[in-house]
């Protein structure tokens, strides 16, 4: 046992029968404050006189025909406003002992307007408890998974909430697979089944989203949800949760710490599960997109590859230009080459007739004739060489023959053959010969 | 959680889930329309593309939903003390 200051061990009243103020009061102090029920009780009654100290707390009374009882609540908390003389409140606080003002106060944390049911004032007191511990603070509120494979859901497994669920995902997106952990939403057993299905889907590790869901019922039925014990759990549970109790109109404490509250079970259904129909639209919309940047790179690949080709055709030489160059150049070796056959003729027939003039032959088919000595082969070129009887060898243009020299009876002349002569046939050889 | 992203750029088409085909077919859709691609590059990715956009149509159009009860296989373990400090277990 301890011995702090001012504290009275017990076995000490026997010792000492005097003790000091501060002993006594830090003993009733002790003695009302860890009474479980002085610590946390509503009180109904009439509040007066109200005070605001320069702090901003309130002090006042609650009374009723025959007892009062003196009450502080600090600034800050909720329902202060309603303390007006007069009023008749339901506080909500706990009993101390102040010791340097030798009072008992009634310390109030929550002040609600007198008249409401029981449920409900617990019912706000809780909210207000665990709003302030931070449980329903919106940063710490979780994204669900856009497309979950695996969704948890505790509700009952009989009734039509499971069976509107199950419509509205197989509707939208029958890839997720649910997972029931099926718990009783009603009653007294209800709390405790409901914090153990919501364990057994975190342990099970699957779901990625779990939807606590109830259908609509009074205040009453929708009690569990509103248990400290269930909130604590939604608050731990590792899985982002989304809670559909009841119809849209009912709020309870879970919705305030869910991920996500949704309105009804349906609603919470397609809050889980994406759209397949917008899912089907965004893969066409896709597909659109694809095939529109893939035609528009091969457009431009196809436009870059003529671009090319343009400028290759434009840098090769003039096909059309070397065509006509080719065909001057023929035309030019054509007609060089008639000229220079029809001269080649034309000097060809001059040397025949150059040829055919000083042709022997020629002139001896013009009527010439050589004669010539038989005996010595010597030309006649004068009458002195044609003695009388002297054999001779005539030549003509068809060949010779012999003739012997006559008796002169006259001057002899020469004679000239009026003969024709085949001219064409000389010509002939005579080519040949030049060729 | 369940692993759902980062599939493996490898992975059959076949095999892939539908977020991880949609969320690849909009990756490719992403490249495609960002450009810089070779044609072979983008006519390769296009054909994954026109694949995937298949496989999730497929998989909107085949699935049956599928409910499972969790069984209170886990009560039947020794039971443990449960306390809401779930939160810190970690896998």
């Amino acid at each position: 046992m301890t011995l702090a200051p001012g504290s009275i061990p017990s076995g000490l009243a026997e010792a000492v029968s005097v003790y000091t103020v501060a002993q006594v009061t830090s003993h009733l102090r002790e003695k009302l404050e860890s009474d479980p029920l002085l610590a946390d009780l509503w009180v109904l009654g009439e509040a007066s006189n109200l005070r605001v100290s320069a702090a901003g707390h309130s002090y006042f009374s609650l009374k009723d025909e025959q007892s009062l009882l003196r009450c502080v609540m600090f600034k800050g908390q909720p329902g202060s406003e309603l303390l007006v003389d007069g009023a008749s409140v339901s506080a909500h606080g706990h009993i101390s002992f102040y010791e340097r003002g030798g009072t008992t106060d009634f310390v109030v944390d929550l002040a609600m307007p007198q008249g409401m049911g029981e449920l409900a004032l617990e019912l706000e007191r809780l909210k207000r408890k665990l709003e302030q511990e931070g449980l329903f603070l919106a940063s710490r509120k979780r994204a669900l998974p856009r497309f979950p494979k695996y969704v948890g859901l505790v509700t009952s497994p009989s009734g039509s909430v499971l069976h509107d669920i199950e419509n509205v995902i197989r509707r939208r997106y029958p890839l997720l697979e649910l997972l029931l952990a099926p718990t009783v939403v009603q009653g007294p057993d209800a709390a405790p089944a409901i914090i153990k299905a919501l364990e057994r889907l975190n342990q099970d590790g699957r779901a990625e989203v779990v939807i606590i869901a109830r259908g609509g019922g009074s205040l009453e039925d929708l009690w569990p949800f509103n248990e400290e014990s269930v909130a604590r759990a939604v608050y731990a549970s590792r899985v982002p949760v989304v809670s559909a109790i009841g119809h849209e109109t009912d709020f309870t404490i879970i919705d305030e710490v869910a991920d996500l509250r949704a309105p009804t079970p349906s609603a919470a259904a397609e809050l889980v599960a994406p759209d397949g129909r917008v899912l089907r639209r965004q893969v066409s919309e896709l597909e659109a997109r694809s095939r529109r940047n893939v035609t528009l790179l091969l457009n431009s690949r196809r436009d870059g590859v003529a671009t090319l080709a343009n400028r290759m055709e434009a840098s090769l030489p003039d096909g059309e230009s070397w065509r006509r160059r080719v065909d001057d150049l023929a035309r030019v070796a054509n007609t060089a080459m008639v000229n220079h056959i029809a001269l080649a003729k034309t000097r060809v027939h001059s040397l025949d007739v150059q040829l055919g003039a000083l042709n022997p032959v020629a002139t001896l088919n013009r009527g010439f004739s050589v004669v010539e000595r038989a005996d010595e082969r010597q030309v006649v070129t004068s009458k002195d060489q044609a003695r009388e009887g002297a054999p001779l060898v005539i030549t003509v243009s068809d060949g010779a023959f012999p003739a012997i020299v006559g008796s002169s009876a006259g001057p002899v002349s020469p004679v000239r053959k009026r003969q024709p002569v085949q001219k064409k046939t000389a010509k002939k050889t005579a080519m040949r010969q030049l060729l | 959680m369940v692993e759902t992203s980062n599939p493996d750029p490898d992975a059959p088409i076949e095999s892939l889930s539908f977020e991880q085909a949609f969320q690849r077919l909009g990756e490719l859709a992403e490249a495609l329309e960002a450009g810089g691609l070779t044609l072979a590059d983008a006519a390769s990715r296009y054909e994954d593309g026109m694949i995937l956009v298949r496989r999730c149509n497929q998989l909107l159009d085949q699935a049956e939903l599928k409910i499972t009860t969790l069984k209170d296989a886990y009560t039947r373990e020794p039971e443990e003390e449960w306390s809401p400090g779930f939160d810190e277990k970690e896998d």
